[in-house]
């Protein structure tokens, strides 16, 4: 397997004044399901173009396998995209689109027509390539284009939001089946979403990325439990933000004044720089929150009910702190909700607890930690 | 539909199509001019006349030479200056696209007059060398308009899709952007032909001696106009209708066969 690892040294992208890329830098390794997560404008599909050599980095440089991409073209480079409008050729049947690539490589027919029959197996096509584009359905376009990709035989496959104009259920599959493929092929795959349900799923790793600077660089389980950042915290999946004032810290584990809300506790990364006094956001996910009984041992948080919203497998309560007047959500699950199913209505006060090791404290304001000489996003726990 | 419609209509295609028909019809009447009133007889020898016309077979050989001439030379310029449109980024667009068009905006007799005083500088005279040249310069700018309304809905990122699958540019241009153009290109150079096959005004100023069908013509209604002219008038409306007719067959058989599949 060739190399398909991917470097950026602390690339800068402007455009006249605007700075979409702020210097970065980051390594993708050969073979990993890389992501790049963030809401549109953060940059995202601005690194993937210098990657794939559209753009030209401002400052630093782009490698792959160890080769600096400096002066060498789109159509050199050792990158094939998936765009997310897909840009199948409409004139072009199946077989003349995934053969495009080779087509103008100057590799025979012959050859051309056993490799598009293999990547239509591959994609589980067989038998559609004489068809036009126009005939196939959403799913199956997306899987030319996917065939179309690898037969230039990419050491990095680059997708930008591929799966953004299927339905629910359609990407849910598509999701899988591309993970199969990156797993069958080894080929390194990095991939572009706002979708954090598509980066948690599919990703070895992944880059949660805000106004141009990657905020986190972490395997999905990681960015779940432990973000670095206030913006990760809030962008992926759902959490309570609580002000607070840290009283004491052992380790991981610390004590805060949250004022009216009385002392709270919760957990630091091991590198972080809180200390006592400094103020401190807390951060607690609405499915770490229990109802518990009045004087319960531990941290809790007295709210008067606003809304019961019943999802199904889960149940979302909004309930309104009573010493703040802030805003908590909840989410119980099947099992616990049942207890409470006639009782869960507005107005109803309940007390709720979390173990603080579900909860997550960081500086008030607090960006990513980047290593000013290499750009470097400094992870928690790397130190 | 209104009344006031409906008349509207009639009135609108009569105006359309009652000269045509007097032209047509004149051409069956044994009188030696193009005339329909008095009727003195209904004759075919019009059309003998004109096939024995040998000054005419040559003036209509001379407007096909310059027609193919001009084809062959306002396709190719009017497709790379709307490829090259495309791509200015710069203020200085809309100058370029007035400039390229103003052609189009100058009297015929202007570009046929200029067209001859530069070339004569260069010892060039009139003939159907200039013909095709001074022709050229506005029927690109035909051709310019027709490809650009096409290439304006190009999907750019089919091109940016060409190049990362290794295809040089003029790959991307010959496998992607050539036939996505070609139903345009088709369109302008019909446009292109028939342009320069009607031209009179440009024409009389450079043809020389190689006088073109409408200059030889208008040349006839000086020296006396037999309905010989009508006859072939109708021969061309004829053969330019059939074309028209077998055009809209084949793209309804067309079209049927896209719903279809």
């Amino acid at each position: 397997m060739e190399d398909g690892s991917v470097r950026l040294e602390k690339v800068v992208m402007r455009f006249g004044d605007f700075t979409a890329i702020d210097t970065t830098t980051l390594e993708i390794g050969s073979g990993e399901f890389f992501s790049f997560l963030g809401p549109s404008g953060c940059g995202k599909t601005t690194l993937l173009n210098m990657i794939s050599g559209f753009l030209v980095p401002s400052e630093g440089r782009v490698l792959i396998g160890g080769e600096p991409m400096g002066g060498v073209s789109v159509n050199r480079r050792p990158t094939a995209m998936i765009f997310q409008n897909l840009a199948l050729f409409p004139l072009m049947t199946v077989f003349e689109n995934i053969e495009f690539g080779l087509e103008v490589r100057g590799v025979d027919r012959k050859a051309r027509r056993e490799a598009s029959e293999r990547l239509l197996a591959l994609v589980a096509l067989e038998g559609s390539g004489p068809k036009r584009i126009s005939e196939l359905s959403g799913g199956q376009k997306q899987r030319v284009a996917i065939a179309r990709a690898l037969a230039v035989e990419p050491r990095v496959l680059l997708l930008d939001e591929p799966l953004s104009a299927l339905d629910l259920k359609l990407r849910q599959h598509m999701r899988a089946e591309l993970k199969a493929i990156q797993r069958k092929t080894g080929i390194t795959f990095i991939y572009i979403t706002h979708d954090q349900g598509e980066a948690l799923t599919m990703s070895d790793r992944v880059a949660v990325m805000s106004a141009g600077r990657i905020q986190q660089v972490a395997d999905p389980v990681t960015l779940y439990r432990s973000p670095a950042t206030g913006f990760v915290a809030a962008f992926v999946g759902e959490n309570n933000r609580l002000e607070t004032t840290l009283i004491e810290r052992q380790g991981e584990r610390v004590r805060l004044d949250g004022c009216a809300l009385g002392e709270l506790a919760g957990r630091v990364a091991a590198t972080s720089g809180l200390h006592r006094g400094d103020r401190a956001a807390l951060y607690i996910r609405p499915e770490h929150l229990r109802p518990v009984d009045e004087g319960e041992s531990g941290p809790t948080l007295a709210a008067t009910l606003e809304a019961v919203h019943f999802e199904g497998a889960w149940v979302v309560l909004e309930a309104r702190l009573e010493a703040s007047g802030e805003l908590l959500r909840v989410q119980l699950g099947h099992e616990i909700s049942r207890q409470y199913t006639d009782t869960l209505v507005a107005g109803r006060r309940m007390i709720f607890g979390y173990d603080p090791d579900d909860a997550v404290v960081l500086p008030e304001d607090g960006g990513p930690r980047v290593d000013e000489a290499t750009g470097e996003v400094v992870e928690a726990g790397d130190v | 539909m209104a009344l006031g419609l409906r008349i509207y209509v009639v009135v609108f295609f009569a105006y359309l199509f009652l000269p045509l028909l007097v032209m047509a019809a004149a051409t069956f009447n044994d009188s030696r001019f193009p005339t329909v009133t008095p009727w003195n007889g209904t004759t075919l020898k019009w059309f003998g006349e004109l096939a024995a016309d040998s000054r005419m077979w040559q003036a209509l050989t001379n407007s096909a030479i310059v027609a193919i001439g001009v084809l062959c030379l306002a396709v190719p310029i009017g497709i790379a200056t709307a490829l090259f449109l495309n791509t200015v980024q710069s203020r200085a667009k809309p100058f370029l696209y007035a400039l390229i068009l103003s052609p189009l905006l100058t009297p015929g007799v202007i570009i046929g007059i200029s067209t001859l005083i530069f070339w004569r500088q260069l010892g060039v005279g009139g003939g159907i060398f200039l013909t095709v040249l001074g022709q050229a310069t506005f029927i690109a700018a035909y051709v310019m308009l027709m490809v650009t309304a096409r290439l304006q809905r190009f999907d750019r990122t089919m091109e940016r899709a060409a190049l990362d699958l290794g295809a040089s540019q003029w790959q991307m241009f010959r496998r992607i952007l050539l036939p996505y153009l070609k139903p345009a290109i088709l369109s302008a150079a019909v446009i292109a032909f028939l342009q320069s096959f009607e031209n009179y005004n440009t024409s009389l100023f450079v043809v020389g001696y190689d006088t073109t069908l409408t200059v030889y013509i208008a040349s006839k209604v000086r020296t006396g106009l037999t309905p010989a002219v009508n006859a072939l008038g109708l021969i061309l409306i004829l053969v330019t209708v059939l074309l028209a007719v077998a055009y809209e067959v084949k793209r309804r058989r067309e079209a049927v066969r896209v719903v279809s599949v």
